[in-house]
């Protein structure tokens, strides 16, 4: 109990820093600026590249992301949710750019936690995903990958919680049977 | 070729039970029909097996080490940008102001060097010459000589 508030306290106060920084850089503050870029940075970069399964383009959308949140940073009612913001900004450019474009994935730097011989299933899960509409595509990303709640995957891409629940059941059951062909073939 | 209700409720149960978890009813009629199924066997290996895939497939790209500063350039110069464009009319119309006020200046200020060869404003001007001096060779017309056989 005490661990669970002390928690809390610390991401409270994280949320007020964060808050701090956002009212900062509306006065202009490039530290503080950078200071929010280095924050999130990470978070955004990986989640890009998982949904759009190319490094150069992950990267080109988190610029991207930071950019259009910095130019709507009026709309933004609340500074201490600025880390949601700038999620769900990159999320809905990630799924822009999967509609624009189903490119044929680009090397990418390999985990260093993941299995040898996974470079090949890898491979097989960028086509794999490919093949599933862009709203579907994401959101089983999101939830199977970014190990995101039903809650932050509506949140993300501005759905209801129950649009997250059909997405995935169709996700699933789509992505289960691609899988299957695809082991056929092999 | 439908499938049977049980293998229905079954596949529904699979795809949900990540999120929601079953219920030990529900459990219970998962392990007895995987047991007897053998469809629903293959599709429960099947989907496991694309789920953990999917999950190993997991990118760790944080991009390069100077990505923030790239991003802080970026801002800047959209910035830049930004106030250039709030403020492109108001320049447009200064340089164009501007460029107009010369041009009046121009037209209504007399020339001084005009002025320093002729204050009266025409003795500078060339004067006329009385005479016209042609400087090419007319061709000469051949003359007419009266025909001496005529006669």
């Amino acid at each position: 109990m005490v661990n669970v508030s002390a928690r809390q306290g610390a991401i409270t106060d994280l949320r007020e820093e964060e808050a701090q920084l956002v009212l900062r850089t509306r006065h202009g503050d490039d530290g503080a600026l950078r200071e929010l870029v280095n924050r999130h940075r990470i978070r955004l970069i990986r989640t890009a590249a998982n949904v759009l399964r190319d490094a150069v383009e992950a990267e080109d959308v988190a610029q991207e992301a930071f950019l259009k949140a910095f130019r709507e940073l009026h709309r933004l009612r609340d500074d201490r949710a600025f880390g949601s913001f700038i999620y769900r900004i990159c999320v809905r450019l990630c799924v822009d750019r999967l509609r624009l474009k189903r490119a044929e994935p680009t090397a990418l730097e390999p985990s260093q936690k993941t299995p040898a011989g996974s470079i090949e299933t890898r491979v097989v899960i960028e086509k794999l995903l490919a093949k599933l509409p862009p709203d579907l595509s994401a959101t089983l990303v999101l939830r199977e990958v970014e190990q995101l709640s039903y809650d932050e995957v509506a949140r993300a891409m501005n759905v209801p919680v129950g649009t997250v629940r059909s997405r995935l059941h169709t996700a699933r059951e789509r992505f289960r049977t691609l899988w299957a062909a695809a082991n056929e073939w092999e | 070729m439908g499938l049977r209700r049980s293998c229905r409720r079954f596949r529904k149960l699979r795809l949900s039970s990540p999120e929601r978890g079953l219920r030990v009813g529900e459990q219970t009629f998962c392990a007895e029909h995987v047991h007897d199924c053998t469809g629903c066997r293959r599709y429960d290996s099947e989907l496991s097996a694309a789920r953990e895939a999917l999950r190993s497939s997991s990118v760790n790209h944080h991009g390069p080490a100077e990505f923030a500063n790239r991003v802080v350039r970026a801002i800047s110069r959209d910035r830049i940008r930004r106030q250039f464009e709030v403020w492109r009319p108001t320049l447009i119309g200064a340089v164009t102001a501007a460029i107009a006020v010369g041009a009046v200046l121009q037209v209504l200020t007399p020339d001084p060097e005009y002025d320093a060869r002729s204050p009266e404003g025409t003795a500078a001007l060339p004067a006329p010459s009385e005479t016209l001096i042609f400087d090419f060779d007319l061709p000469r017309t051949p003359e007419l000589e009266p025909d001496s056989t005529d006669g």
